[in-house]
């Protein structure tokens, strides 16, 4: 049963006995008049609880709400950090670094245009043409901005490729280490 | 095959398709964290070409053969893809071929009537559109009826993003999405890739729909959970003891 339910019932029941009680009065009936006295303070007393539970209730959410609210805003206003993303080539003909840094940009201003490409910060840290793989760096921000230029990337060239990511990391030494392992793997 | 398994229910399979390219594809999904791929046999127009299905069927045969030997980690699945504006001949192929693939998605072409019935139709699983036609068929009314028998709504990615411009595929998405919410139309994402040149990682299939405002969540699930429940649906709707949707025999009781 909801709040509002249970108010509207008691507020019904109150007046069933208000009624009653006035009736009492009337006819001169003090000892039963006394007892509706009492039930009536019983469901006043029922009827202020439930009304501060309520505004507990409202109160509690609007906090909540509050602090979803200034996580958010904290998120947005953190500093942008860099994030390093390892990627790989896959292609039918080996792609030289310059190739791929041009369409990368080309790929990346034709989706998110020159503004969102200031914001987003991207840059081809590392390339080795042989293994196909690389790392690219980003704005934390725009990861899944990345991630979709990334995936729309099909053609360099004239030769058929598709850019897969990895892995992600917070500093360039541990990528440069992924990538080591990775290209001895 | 784990929850957190991701399913790719689209990899396309041609006549030209190289057994040793699509171990390779499916060898380099499962790298990427897929434990499912649904291999899928086109059948379009108007003609039923059985030679074909059987070389499908020889072919998936060799390949789960050839995966399992490689310790590849990636569940393979039959997919059956009926692409046709034509009521009769889809109806013509599910009577057929319903019980031999896990999966059957229908692509109506340029038929609304042939949309509306494939959303009609509970053996139906998946229903894709064409880019042109999207926004189009996949409207209020085909939602509701989706919705209603539990068919599918499939975005293949390398059909969707086929050409250079990426504005048509966004808003169609855009339009398609606040529809499916609305009517509470069940998603499902896939490659659509036919070579290794297709692939897309999970992550980045996520994207497509993250970037417009979806959570992640929501989207994991279009990648995880929805292809599970079709698979499992599907095997259920298979067994000997299902009768209809809410029939079903139990064994042992007396």
């Amino acid at each position: 049963m909801k709040i509002k339910e249970i108010m509207l019932i008691n507020t019904i029941i109150a007046l069933i006995v208000l009624s009653t009680l006035i009736y009492l009065v009337l006819q001169g009936l003090i000892a039963e008049a006394i007892i509706s006295l009492l039930l009536l303070a019983v469901i006043a007393l029922n009827y202020s609880i439930t009304k501060i539970y309520m505004k507990l209730r409202n109160l509690i959410k609007a906090y909540n709400k509050i602090i979803v609210q200034k996580k958010e805003l904290k998120e947005l206003l953190r500093k942008p950090r860099r994030r390093y993303l390892i990627f790989r080539v896959v292609a039918e003909k080996e792609v030289d670094r310059e190739s791929l840094r041009k369409a990368l940009l080309t790929r990346f201003r034709d989706i998110i245009g020159d503004l969102g490409l200031s914001q987003v910060n991207i840059k081809l840290i590392l390339y080795e043409p042989k293994s196909g793989y690389g790392v690219l760096r980003y704005n934390h921000l725009h990861r899944d901005l990345v991630l979709l230029c990334l995936a729309l990337i099909r053609n360099i060239n004239g030769t058929r490729v598709s850019l897969i990511p990895y892995r992600t990391t917070g500093t360039i030494k541990r990528a440069q280490e992924i990538l080591k392992s990775l290209i001895l793997d | 095959m784990s929850n957190r398994g991701y399913i790719d229910l689209y990899i396309e399979f041609t006549s030209k398709s190289k057994q040793d390219q699509v171990v390779r594809l499916l060898q380099e999904l499962s790298s990427l964290g897929y434990t499912g791929a649904a291999i899928a046999c086109n059948i379009d127009g108007e003609f039923l070409d059985e030679k074909k299905i059987v070389e499908y069927f020889n072919f998936t045969t060799n390949l789960i053969r050839e995966v399992r030997s490689k310790n590849v980690d990636i569940e393979v699945y039959h997919r059956l893809n009926i692409i046709s504006d034509n009521i009769k001949f889809i109806k013509k192929v599910l009577r057929k071929f319903r019980r031999s693939f896990n999966i059957i998605g229908v692509n109506p072409c340029n038929s609304l009537n042939a949309a509306r019935f494939a959303a009609r139709d509970r053996r139906v699983d998946v229903i894709f559109f064409n880019l042109k036609v999207f926004s189009k068929f996949f409207d209020e009314s085909q939602a509701k009826l989706m919705s209603s028998t539990g068919v599918f709504l499939e975005i293949p990615f390398n059909k969707l993003f086929r050409g250079r411009s990426l504005t048509l595929p966004f808003r169609v998405l855009r339009k398609t999405l606040q529809i499916a919410k609305k009517y509470n139309v069940h998603i499902v994402l896939s490659s659509a890739a036919h070579s290794i040149f297709d692939m897309i990682s999970p992550l980045q299939l996520m994207s497509t729909l993250t970037v417009l405002g979806i959570g992640l969540d929501d989207v994991k699930s279009y990648l995880t959970l929805n292809p599970k429940f079709i698979i499992e649906r599907s095997k259920h709707r298979m067994s000997r003891n299902h009768i209809i949707p809410g029939v079903d025999v139990i064994e042992g009781v007396h």
